[in-house]
Order: C-alpha cells, then sequence, then structure tokens
C-alpha cells in the first residue's frame, strides 16, 4: 500500500511539475503549409532538440519536387521559456538545388526550458515571401 | 461492507486514480513533445507596450516578421535580459536580402556581427547579442551531423 502512494505521489508529481520533462527529446511545432511563391507550395515547422540543444526552422516543398538555389531560405531562434530571443542563426539560403531546407542555432544561453520558432522564406519571382513557424514544445536544456 | 471489501474497493479505488493520473500524465508528456504554443501568425495582432521614447517592446516570439516589435526582449551574452533593436538586427541577419543573387552574396559573409542589447528605454547598454555569420558554428543545415 505504502508503495502504491508513492507510486501514486510520483505520478502525480510528474503531473504538478509542468509540461516539461528533462530526459532527451525532440519537440516540434504543426506543419503549417505556406505558398503558393512563384507558383511553389511549400510548407514549415520549427523543432527543438535537447541531446544537440539545436533550435530548428524546416522548410519543405509541398510536392516533394526540388527548387533553384537560393529559392528557400530559413531562419532559426531559440527562445527561452519567458520569451526572450536566446540564439538566431540569421537567414540561411539554400546553396544547392534541393526540396528540404532545415536551418538550426545553437546556443549556450544556461540551464532552463526552451523552445524553436523561426521563419521561412520562399522567392516569388520579385522577392521573397516570408512566413513564421508555429513554435515548438519546450523542452530542458541542461 | 465488510472491512476486506472496504479495503478492496479502497484498492480500486486507488488503481483508478493511478491509471488517471497516468493518462494526466502521459497528455501532458505529448502536449510537452507536440505542442504549439500556438500559431505564431493567428496572434499577430499582440499589442506592445511602449517605452519613454514610443518605442514598442516585447517578445517577438509570438508575432510575424512584419509585427514585431522596436525592441525585441532577448539574452545577451553575458546572460542579462534586455532588448535588441529590431532594426539593427534585420539589418544583420540577412532579413533585407531580396534575391536569389543578393542571397547568395550575403551567405558569402565570413564574420559575425555584435548588436547592444539595451534595457527597455532603447538607451542604456547592458550587454551585447550575436548574430552568426552563416558559416559559424553555431548555424546548422545538416540534422543528421548534431544530432
Amino acid at each position: 500500500m505504502k508503495f502504491m502512494s508513492l507510486g501514486a505521489s510520483f505520478l502525480g508529481a510528474m503531473v504538478l511539475s509542468g509540461a516539461t520533462y528533462a530526459f532527451a527529446a525532440t519537440a516540434y511545432s504543426t506543419t503549417k503549409d505556406i505558398g503558393p511563391s512563384d507558383g511553389i507550395n511549400y510548407e514549415n515547422y520549427a523543432y527543438i532538440d535537447n541531446t544537440s540543444e539545436i533550435a530548428w526552422s524546416v522548410e519543405n516543398t509541398a510536392s516533394g519536387g526540388n527548387v533553384p538555389v537560393s529559392y528557400m531560405g530559413s531562419a532559426a531562434h531559440l527562445y527561452e521559456a519567458g520569451g526572450a530571443l536566446c540564439a538566431v542563426s540569421g537567414w540561411i539560403y539554400q546553396d544547392f538545388v534541393t526540396n528540404t531546407w532545415p536551418v538550426g542555432v545553437s546556443a549556450a544561453c544556461g540551464a532552463g526550458n526552451y523552445y524553436s520558432s523561426g521563419f521561412t522564406r520562399a522567392y516569388n519571382g520579385n522577392g521573397y515571401d516570408t512566413y513564421s513557424t508555429d513554435a515548438s514544445g519546450q523542452l530542458y536544456f541542461s | 461492507m465488510s472491512f476486506k471489501s472496504t479495503r478492496r474497493i479502497s484498492g480500486r479505488a486507488l488503481v483508478y486514480v493511478c491509471i488517471l493520473t497516468l493518462g494526466a500524465g502521459t497528455g501532458v508528456a505529448v502536449a510537452s513533445l507536440s505542442g504549439a504554443a500556438g500559431p505564431r501568425n493567428a496572434v499577430s495582432a499582440v499589442t506592445f507596450p511602449t517605452n519613454q521614447n514610443g518605442q514598442t517592446y516585447g517578445s517577438a516570439s509570438k508575432v510575424g516578421l512584419q509585427n514585431e516589435p522596436d525592441l525585441i526582449y532577448a539574452v545577451a551574452t553575458n546572460g542579462k535580459k534586455g532588448y535588441i533593436y529590431r532594426s539593427q538586427l534585420w539589418a544583420a541577419d540577412g532579413t533585407n536580402v531580396n534575391s536569389p543573387s543578393a542571397a547568395q552574396q550575403y551567405m558569402q559573409q565570413e564574420t559575425s556581427t555584435t548588436i547592444p542589447v539595451y534595457d527597455e528605454n532603447g538607451t542604456t547598454v547592458i550587454g551585447e547579442f550575436v548574430i552568426p555569420a552563416p558559416s559559424s558554428p553555431e548555424v546548422h543545415t545538416n540534422p543528421s551531423q548534431n544530432s
């Protein structure tokens, strides 16, 4: 009985401790459909990995087809849980023909909970259309 | 009701509580790992406070690029929290690039840029914020090499 009570207390503590855990994990945002830009549909999302401690921003072509060099750009932004911007990758444009463009940024902003929320852009023939990703879930960085 | 049956019911109740608790915990874990803080574009109508110089300031994490405040809440390299100017960030991070040829030229940049971190009034410098060059080791483009 005592063991069961301890088990229940542990599980209760897990629930009460909030929405983040300190084990190795990857947390993703939802994937958004974006575009079309120059007739091409894209999708984007963000994710964070607490093993590498890198925040990623990813853009894909919706069809899986390749696009020319520098048609896609991604900018990863790493935020601490309180909303302060910890690190940015800056805009990184694809330097080869591809259908996916992941860009990540790592930084040492101290232990705590972090999430990824970035931007992607797509060339429209006369400039770039810029889209935000949704925010990933939060993970603990040690 | 006998003492024995009371214990059996209590035991069952505890099992149900554990199952419900585990279910709730799993739900929290799932929410943690796959949940989003909300569509950023959908909350771009966030209004920001204004400092004594008439500049908006706050976190850029809940808004689209065009709706970011004048002063973006950020962590300085010394760990202090303050604000960076959106205009200085955009001037350094490639936001102003507007064509594939300009993008390719921007990607050749080899030096990182350091901009000041201010207090909320945008006048007192409290630290520095680094925008890495595209070739900096902090910037990654191949997830399979970093996870």
